[in-house]
């Protein structure tokens, strides 16, 4: 009787052990490539999961960055002050099988982590971070484990904090986050939404430079170039000589330039397609930002300086333009072919002001 | 409205019919391209019904007046696969348009008209491509929408 007593409780420890041997079964480890950057850089974290038990380990996915970041999985603090998170939260269907990871005992995985197009990273100073991920049904989705688990207070991985300098833009800085909508961030009067990343906005940055030089370029020449009739730049792209059309482009490039310096510009870089960008005509000034507009360059053909042109040229309150052809040789047959057309086609505002080869 | 039918040829005589009705919702209709020919056909998704609402290819007028596109525009570079259609032979392609999302519109009959849409033949087995110098522009019968008192 004794005996079976005593058997009775060690099985009952054993199990309780095990159980709480998974609160530290998932070990996870942060590493930074250096400890100082500046914002223009992007800020790169690698993240290790290590499943550390004797036995495999399942671990929802949505808590780790296995399909990029979608729930705030870190926390970060700039001189001790914790920092919003811009990233998604998704509202999601109960978690399935499917929706989880299976690490083997002993099993690593690793993940890059950029954090500058995830969490306010605006301010100077020491930021501290650490991974937190917390969940009910963080490794299980049977209802009746997860109370048990819930009970034992097993529910997270966490790692060791680890800490990096980061020197931040000179100029106005402020931060609108809202959660859900990706937050935003305002940098001498330019905001930035949709997880832009410190290297998005510095490009972005660089290409709203070359769009500005390009549109004070385009709209002094059509102001003061001494023959209109003979101006090769301006048949090229609009094709013959006619009073009226080349004021309404001078127009087009005097409120493109007016837009660009003087209304508050957004560019959101949340667009996974293969475009350049889009707007919304009637929605001024906010720039989608796709695939396409990160691998241009800053400036010449089809550049980020002059895709901003083109968006620019599309609001309503701006130009009003509109999409009739696209592409170098297209734009050009459309000078010859319809002149009325052309002054309406955004891509020939954009080709105009980027004088790629120059024209006189 | 985009009209740019620029190369190509403007055949009456394609393989490809288009047909436009009215859905069973307010302000809703359906576009169906189907493939009568022997071989395949790509479609450009750009400025047809396939890419709603990322640029202009209807005109919607009411009381005949041009409504405000109110959807996005954007700036492409060469058509890529992810911007073809296959249609394959005797295959026909069904796209549904609610033009609430595009449009603000009133209680009045609305008349829809497209732009063209730019198709081109394709060999059987061969990668897509687009070819500008195959294309071929694809036109869809305007269509007369009434209004339909919402039932939610
Ligand atoms: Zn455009």
């Amino acid at each position: 009787m004794k005996h079976a007593h005593y058997l009775l409780g060690t099985l009952l420890v054993a199990g309780l052990f095990s159980t709480q041997a998974l609160a530290d079964g998932i070990r996870a480890s942060l590493a930074l490539s250096k400890t100082n950057f500046t914002s223009a850089e992007d800020i790169k974290v690698q993240v290790t999961l290590t499943n550390e038990e004797a036995v495999p380990v399942r671990v929802l996915k949505w808590y780790t960055p296995a399909e990029g970041v979608e729930e705030a999985l870190f926390k970060v603090s700039v001189n001790g002050v914790e920092t919003d998170y811009l990233g998604a939260h998704y509202k999601r269907p109960a978690a399935q099988q499917k929706d989880y990871i299976q690490l083997k005992s002993g099993q690593s995985v690793s993940y890059e982590v950029e954090l500058s197009s995830l969490y306010d990273l605006s301010k100077t100073g020491q930021y501290e971070i650490s991974y937190h991920a917390e969940s009910y049904t963080l490794f299980t989705n049977n209802p009746g484990q997860d109370k048990k688990l819930a009970r034992l207070g097993i529910t997270g991985i966490s790692s060791a904090p680890v800490s990096f300098y980061l020197e931040a833009k000179q100029g106005g800085i402020t931060t609108t986050a809202k959660p859900g909508d990706g937050g935003g961030t305002t940098v001498n009067g330019v905001t930035f939404t949709g997880r832009c990343s410190n290297t998005q906005q510095t490009s972005i940055l660089a290409g709203l430079a070359a769009a500005k030089t390009m549109s004070a370029d385009a709209k002094s020449y059509l102001t003061s170039y001494s023959s209109p009739s003979s101006s090769v730049r301006y048949k090229t792209w609009f094709g013959n000589y006619d009073a009226g059309r080349w004021s309404t482009v001078r127009g087009n490039f005097s409120n493109i330039d007016s837009a660009l310096n003087t209304q508050p510009l957004t560019f959101d870089c949340s667009c996974k397609k293969s475009y350049f960008a889009y707007v919304y005509p009637t929605q001024p000034y906010k720039v989608y930002l796709c695939n396409a507009f990160w691998t241009a360059p800053t400036s010449g053909t089809d550049s980020k300086g002059g895709t901003i042109v083109h968006e620019m040229s599309h609001f309503n309150v701006v130009a009003g333009t509109d999409d009739l052809a696209y592409g170098h040789s297209a734009a050009k047959s459309l000078a010859i072919s319809n002149p009325a057309q052309a002054v309406q086609n955004a891509d020939s505002h954009e080709y105009f002001a980027e004088n790629t080869p120059a024209q006189n | 409205m985009p009209n740019a039918v620029e190369g190509g040829q403007n055949s009456q005589q394609l393989p490809l019919h288009c047909s436009t009705s009215a859905g069973t919702e307010a302000w809703q209709l359906q576009v169906q391209i189907q493939n009568n020919d022997t071989s395949p056909w790509l479609i450009l998704r750009w400025h047809s019904p396939l890419d709603a609402w990322f640029s202009e290819f209807l005109q919607v007028s009411q009381n005949g007046q041009k409504l405000l596109y109110q959807g996005a525009k954007a700036k492409r570079g060469e058509p890529s696969e992810e911007d073809l259609l296959l249609l394959a032979p005797g295959e026909t392609h069904t796209e549904w348009l609610d033009l609430t999302q595009a449009y603000q519109l009133v209680m009045v009959p609305a008349l829809v008209q497209f732009s063209p849409i730019a198709v081109m033949p394709h060999k059987p087995g061969q990668q897509m491509r687009w070819q500008a110098t195959q294309q071929q522009w694809l036109l869809c019968p305007e269509l007369q929408l009434l209004p339909k008192s919402d039932s939610r």
